[in-house]
């Protein structure tokens, strides 16, 4: 078994601390693990992405090769439309509807448009369920609610990680990871 | 007992200096080496660990504490290898006492760095030995063995990693640390006083050390055999790049990897035997590809042309250059405006920039840090390295060009900006100098600078005021102002640029996203 997963978005939307969680969980689960960052801009509002592999023996490439994805999971919609030629055949493709602004940004219906085209797409109202679990920002963990149930880790290794991994709002972040979950 | 932990490369590496027994640590902060540092910082009780003002300083501070019998490490992004190539040159002359590591955290493909330059030449240079991981573990393995090598050749080892070993976190097996050497000075002019005549002596022990590194690079086990292949193609990869080829190993073709500079060129010679075509994957400058070329007549790499002489490696380039296929890309059907790293709302650069858009300049020199964004708003005409932005301008200044202006951060400005004020001033140049100071290194993620006085461990330190380094400088005149004042900073920019001499103004405004941290 081996398991690429890519997820993307802009700089600030939590994107590293959800990485993070997948990462220990896979670990967690007896998995190999490799997980690769772009940092540097991060902050800045850039585009961001996060390479996870995990698999039973020892992973190379710190990068996913292309067109070999199992699931890429876009905390922006524009965002997801950047990294499609990592999809493989069967790859998932989550996708948090709502936009983050930049200059020249396309309508945002011909975005989703393109999204929902791709194969075994999914457009989760993220911050709609943020704001349900009590917090704007834990559209996050909403999204790795709606990954969980495509990922081979039990559901029970991922919140235990996001209590370890949570600084704030712990409550809230559990309430995101379980109504991300039950969306899908 | 080992426990296994996932860990980033640059963790595994501080984790390794920690375990290996490092008395102290420096560096200066630079993507992608600054996690360094930071987790050193931060694990360690009784390791003097600091941010050092720039990476000569911090070398050398490392420098002092080797020669007191303790182990040091010093971490640097690769561009500040050259600020600190001045102190590592003459240090392979005099050697080492205790161990000292340095590691220089390459940026292939430029991801937040102004070039790509490889690391391994200043080896070569100083006529040292350099070791580069391929994972984490491998980082903590050579991190420790870094420092045995150290003290057994008495030299500086480099430690080369690059963003993609550096910002990857795979599994490590935490050993049991090794305790902390006790320190004693033993003090011997001749290895330590490099004026000519005990260096000619030095350079020549030096000399003789080589084939001792050469046995070292040979003999050691980050280099190996991993198949000796039926077929006639071979593939040699080099430390990180050794990622690439495994994954596209076919199990088939001959595969050396060659973790070590020197490179084991017995080694190679023996893997090369029978083989028709080699193909040679690593990071940076065909460095040991132009090494397989002297031995070999077909040679595949970057000096063919199969794999690009810029940017980093990628699976897709491997793939290619091993015979693999590559499948089809999905592509949007619409246009993607791009992303970019933008200044946060509300930063403090940005109120200083829309004042000085305003004003009547004939360029704006600028330096490396956020600020550097400004090239996105018209307000910054030139970035070079640290500390040039304000030597640039006096240039420009002599050649009689009015209204000329220098923007620079309170931290670049410590790093290597002072310098350049004084021998402006001294100089007679005429130009305005606006020092950006947000109250932290903001790009590598708020680290904190000598004017804070607080250090990297947390602790207070002794505090360094930026006016009365200014005011020393005897400049023509320091205004200090409040960024977030456009229409006052816009009016005393204009009147300064009009007038003689080295004209100091300090913008003021502490960083937004500290700001937000401090209300919340």
């Amino acid at each position: 078994m081996k398991y690429n997963m890519l997820i993307v978005g802009v700089g600030g939307q939590g994107i590293l601390l959800v990485s993070e969680i997948i990462s220990k969980a896979a670990m967690k689960s007896g998995f190999y693990v490799k997980k690769s960052e772009t940092h540097g801009m991060a902050q800045r509002g850039g585009s961001v992405m996060t390479h996870i592999r995990f698999a039973d023996e020892e992973v190379h490439s710190p990068l996913i090769p292309k067109g070999s994805l199992d699931m890429l999971l876009a905390f922006e919609p524009l965002e997801a439309l950047r990294y499609l030629s990592y999809l493989g055949e069967d790859s998932k493709l989550i996708v948090n509807s709502n936009p983050v602004n930049v200059e020249n940004y396309p309508p945002i219906e011909e975005v989703l448009k393109e999204i929902r085209k791709q194969e075994n797409s999914l457009l989760v109202d993220a911050k709609k369920l943020a704001i349900e679990a009590g917090h704007p920002l834990t559209q996050n963990t909403v999204m790795l609610g709606a990954a969980s149930k495509r990922l081979p880790i039990k559901k029970e290794v991922l919140e235990e990680n996001i209590r370890k991994g949570v600084k704030r709002a712990l409550e809230e972040n559990l309430k995101a990871f379980k109504l991300g979950s039950a969306s899908t | 007992m080992t426990e296994r932990r996932l860990l980033s490369g640059n963790e595994a590496i501080a984790r390794g200096a920690i375990d290996a027994g490092i008395s102290i640590a420096t560096s200066y902060p630079g993507t992608p080496s600054t996690e360094i540092l930071e987790y050193i910082a931060a694990n360690a009780d009784g390791i003097h660990a600091e941010w050092s003002v720039n990476e000569k300083v911090a070398l050398e501070t490392a420098i002092g504490a080797s020669y007191s019998g303790v182990r040091a490490i010093c971490s640097m992004k690769h561009v500040g290898v050259n600020v600190a190539a001045d102190p590592l040159m003459t240090l392979a002359y005099t050697g080492v006492k205790g161990g000292l590591v340095l590691v220089a955290a390459d940026d292939p493909g430029m991801h937040s760095s102004q070039n790509e330059q490889d690391s391994r030449h200043y080896v070569k240079a100083a006529k040292i030995l350099c070791l580069e991981p391929c994972d984490s573990q491998e980082a903590y393995d050579m991190s420790k063995e870094a420092f045995n090598i150290s003290e057994e050749t008495k030299l500086p080892i480099m430690l080369r990693t690059m963003t993609r070993i550096s910002h990857t976190s795979s599994p490590v097996n935490v050993e049991k640390a090794e305790k902390k050497k006790k320190p004693s000075l033993e003090i011997d002019a001749r290895e330590w006083v490099m004026v000519p005549a005990n260096a000619r002596v030095r350079h020549k022990v030096l000399n003789e050390k080589q084939p001792l590194l050469r046995e070292l690079s040979e003999g050691s086990r980050f280099n190996k055999v991993v198949k000796k292949g039926n077929e006639k193609k071979g593939i040699i990869a080099f430390g990180s790049a050794y990622n690439y080829v495994g994954e596209f190993y076919d199990g088939r073709s001959a595969l050396l990897r060659v973790s070590t500079y020197p490179f084991p060129m017995k080694m190679i010679n023996e893997f090369l035997e029978d083989l028709e075509k080699v193909i040679v994957l690593e990071e940076g400058d065909p460095l040991l590809e132009e090494a397989v070329r002297c031995l070999h007549s077909n040679v595949h790499g970057r000096l063919n042309g199969e794999v690009p002489l810029e940017g980093e490696l990628t699976p897709e380039i491997a793939a290619k250059v091993l015979g693999k296929g590559t499948p089809g890309e999905k592509k949007p059907g619409i246009d993607l405006p791009p992303r970019p790293p933008r200044l946060c709302p509300g930063c403090p650069h940005q109120s200083l920039y829309n004042a000085l858009k305003k004003v009547e300049t004939s360029i704006i020199t600028g330096d490396i840090g956020c600020y550097t964004l400004g090239v996105r708003f018209g307000t910054l005409h030139t970035c070079l390295c640290m500390g040039a932005g304000i030597s640039q301008a006096a240039g420009i200044s002599h050649t009689g060009i009015g209204k000329v202006a220098a923007v620079i951060g309170e931290s670049t400005f410590l790093h290597s900006g002072i310098t350049a004020l004084m021998n402006a001033v001294y100089n007679k140049a005429n130009m305005l100098v606006i020092i950006m100071d947000n109250s932290a290194v903001a790009m590598t993620g708020h680290q904190p600078t000598p004017l804070t006085g607080v250090t990297a461990t947390g602790d207070m330190g002794g505090k360094i005021t930026l006016e009365e380094i200014v005011k020393s400088c005897n400049v023509a005149s320091v205004d200090v102002v409040d960024p977030y004042k456009e229409v006052e900073v816009e009016k005393l920019l204009r009147k300064r640029l009009d007038e003689k001499g080295v004209k100091v103004v300090i913008s003021r405004g502490p960083c937004i996203i500290i700001k937000k941290r401090m209300t919340k």
